[in-house]
């Protein structure tokens, strides 16, 4: 990704489900990011906000000409722009992918109200205008399957603002009998299906990705009447939150079950608003496409199809928002147009709303800092919410702080202990405390609660190899290169553990795949190095220690596996250099000390090689080395 | 197409102008408010939600 916009990664743009989705054109932006402004945060942050401020000024523009009303259309742009709900698409970079495809979604429309606005005159533009909003739908799909509810967007705006089934003679349709009507309405279904084609495909591949990455919930997992439970609460929590947006978080957690009075709280507000939108649809049809756009547009993501463990989110809302925007401008503004209020009075109050809501998203903005201060505000306004405090956890772990991540890691595993992510990340942190049996019993849970866990399986199998079980080692290392044969450090420690069970030739095997996938792996080069010069290839494992140092010039164990490799090649005084290399980097390494005594000896530097021997010798007793001890007590006897 | 909102359009000149206006006015707004973003970190949540 931070090589940029190469024909490589372009390939890979197509082909990944990184992130447990397909959206190349969303990858492609970030890589070019990447060749614009490099690796730092500040580029892609600057590419989210601007994105975000097209389609404001998109919006605005499409309304202004779909209904020719400036001020309703500014405010809903306004309201579309300023809202709260909206900062976690703008905030967090890797919501590109919202922005984006909402972007193409509605170049899209605007294709398409050019299309809808052909007359028999100028048919070949229509057809023109037509597969241009074909092509854009296909680039916001590819951008993000959020919008494949599109066409039934389009059929929304057939009905209100463009009239098109008026058009199509259907304004005196109840007197009419049903199939003339179905008549009329026929030829504008029939030219979605084209779109509809297009959103079949990418929902496709998307439950195919989502399923083979794991992410779909199963039905056993979360029943369908906790889904359906869970949708109707979220509509009326999207309501609540788009009027008042308070105590906004990221994630909100899936509870399982609601309890009844929010599920007959959530069917009221939706039959409810639903059927006043219907009563009232002939006569305020911007209520009944308002309405039907915020309630439609949902419907991806309302979790009857349930993706991980979140029940919600603010970016879910970000374009059906602007439904209720458009129900809130136009139905208030005629009901307010009906009251004949001072116009300055009416855009004074819409100031004031938008003043408010900029003021809350700027507040809302401030938590957006950096990965603590989000997930802090997430554990304040949120309760037991166990990712929050496991992403706590992790951005202290990141910054060096162990001791303070522990108690954030702890908490989330004890508020949700079949969390595979939270017992993987206090499991790795403990591991690196050198807390070894309590990583492996974390470990051991992430990769229970989540067999295709592949990191799981990898720090497992670390834990495991520093307690010297090796043959375990071998089954969770063996089981990480299955689930993920493309992972490097995979088949770097399991060869590691097979090198150590004096298994060279299959240890030789897996360094050589991990330095296939990554090619500047130093410690792979280290390991293959010494694997080789195992088996006797002292020349080729030579090349691999060099190949490791140039990668990383301060590792002490390459420098002395390559003085090994001199001082089997004949070759004591290159060999004297790397040893002493290494005991400049790390001056404690008695194996360092007795090998730099080996090679002097064979110099006939017998006085500079005495202190060395006994350095050695002190150093391995101290370590309780008591082979190495004995070999440099029988040189220092030697040369005595 | 419906046509409305015609009466503050004087205060602005032309239709174009004031729809210029407006966009100028959105992306000064949006910035203003999310400019502090460019300068904030990658943010990293430890799930797949």
């Amino acid at each position: 990704m931070l090589a940029g916009l190469t024909w490589r990664n372009l390939g890979w743009a197509f082909q990944t489900t990184l992130d447990a989705s397909w959206y190349p054109l969303s990858w492609l932006s970030f890589m070019v990011d990447a060749t614009l402004f490099g690796g730092c945060p500040a580029g892609p942050h600057l590419m989210n906000v601007v994105l975000h401020l097209a389609n404001g000024v998109l919006l605005f523009l499409l309304l202004e000409r779909l209904t020719g009303s400036l001020w309703r259309s500014a405010f809903v742009a306004g309201l579309f722009t300023l809202h709260p709900l909206h900062v976690e698409s703008v905030a967090w970079v890797s919501e590109r992918k919202d922005v984006l495809s909402t972007l193409f979604g509605l170049l899209t429309l605007f294709a398409y109200a050019r299309f809808a606005a052909t007359t028999s005159n100028n048919l070949r533009s229509g057809a023109r205008a037509y597969f241009l909003a074909l092509l854009l739908y296909a680039l916001s799909l590819l951008s993000k399957p959020m919008l494949v509810t599109l066409p039934f967007v389009m059929l929304l705006l057939d009905y209100w603002p463009l009239k098109r089934n008026a058009a199509c003679g259907m304004q005196n349709a109840e007197s009419r009998i049903t199939h003339h009507a179905s008549r009329f309405l026929l030829p504008l279904l029939l030219e979605k299906v084209p779109f509809l084609l297009l959103a079949t495909m990418a929902s496709i591949v998307t439950v195919i990705v989502h399923k083979q990455v794991g992410t779909i919930a199963s039905l056993g997992s979360v029943s369908m009447l906790a889904r359906i439970e869970n949708a109707f609460v979220s509509y009326g929590r999207y309501l609540a939150q788009t009027f008042w947006p308070t105590n906004l978080a990221m994630p909100y957690l899936h509870p399982g079950h609601w309890p009844l009075g929010p599920v007959l709280l959530g069917v009221a507000l939706v039959a409810g608003f639903s059927a006043i939108a219907v009563w009232l649809g002939r006569r305020r049809p911007c209520l009944f496409v308002g309405w039907f756009w915020f309630l439609g547009t949902l419907v991806p993501v309302i979790g009857l199809l349930q993706w991980g463990n979140q029940s919600m989110a603010d970016r879910f809302m970000y374009v059906p928002s602007v439904g209720l925007f458009i129900a809130l401008a136009w139905g208030l503004g005629e009901m307010l147009g009906r009251w004949r209020l001072p116009r300055a009075a009416i855009a004074s109050a819409a100031a004031l709303v938008l003043l408010a809501l900029a003021l809350r998203s700027r507040d809302q903005l401030s938590y957006w800092r950096d990965t603590e201060t989000l997930f802090l505000h997430t554990i304040e306004v949120t309760s037991g919410n166990y990712v929050a405090y496991d992403s706590v956890g992790s951005a202290l772990v990141r910054k060096g702080k162990c001791d303070d991540a522990l108690p954030f890691l702890s908490e989330s595993v004890r508020l949700q202990p079949r969390y595979p992510e939270g017992q993987y990340d206090l499991g790795t942190a403990l591991m690196n405390k050198g807390r070894l049996e309590e990583a492996t019993r974390h470990l051991a849970a992430a990769v229970r609660n989540n067999p295709g866990f592949a990191d799981a399986h990898i720090n497992l199998g670390k834990a495991l190899l520093q307690q010297d079980k090796l043959d375990q080692a071998v089954v969770q290392l063996r089981e990480a290169v299955r689930l993920a044969p493309d992972d490097p450090e995979a088949h770097y420690n399991l060869g590691t553990v097979l090198l150590i069970q004096a298994r060279p030739d299959e240890a030789i095997a897996c360094f050589s795949e991990a330095l296939k996938l990554k090619p500047d792996y130093g410690e792979a080069h280290s390991n293959l190095g010494i694997a080789l010069m195992r088996q006797g290839k002292l020349g080729e494992g030579a090349a691999h220690l060099s190949a490791a140092l140039r990668l990383n010039p301060a590792n002490p164990d390459a420098h002395d596996n390559l003085g090994l490799a001199f001082l089997e090649l004949k070759q004591p005084r290159e060999a004297a250099d790397q040893f002493s290399e290494a005991l400049r980097i790390k001056p404690d390494l008695p194996g360092a000390h007795y090998h730099l005594a080996l090679a002097l000896v064979q110099q006939n530097k017998t006085k500079e090689a005495l202190p060395h021997a006994q350095k050695a010798r002190d150093l391995a007793l101290a370590a309780g080395q008591s082979a190495l001890a004995a070999k440099a007590e029988g040189l220092l006897k030697q040369q005595h | 197409m419906q046509k409305s909102d015609s009466a503050p359009r004087a205060a602005f000149g032309s239709g174009r102008g004031q729809r210029v206006c407006i966009c100028l006015l959105l992306a000064a707004v949006g910035i203003a408010l999310y400019w502090r973003a460019v300068g904030y970190d990658f943010i990293s949540m430890c799930s797949r939600v």
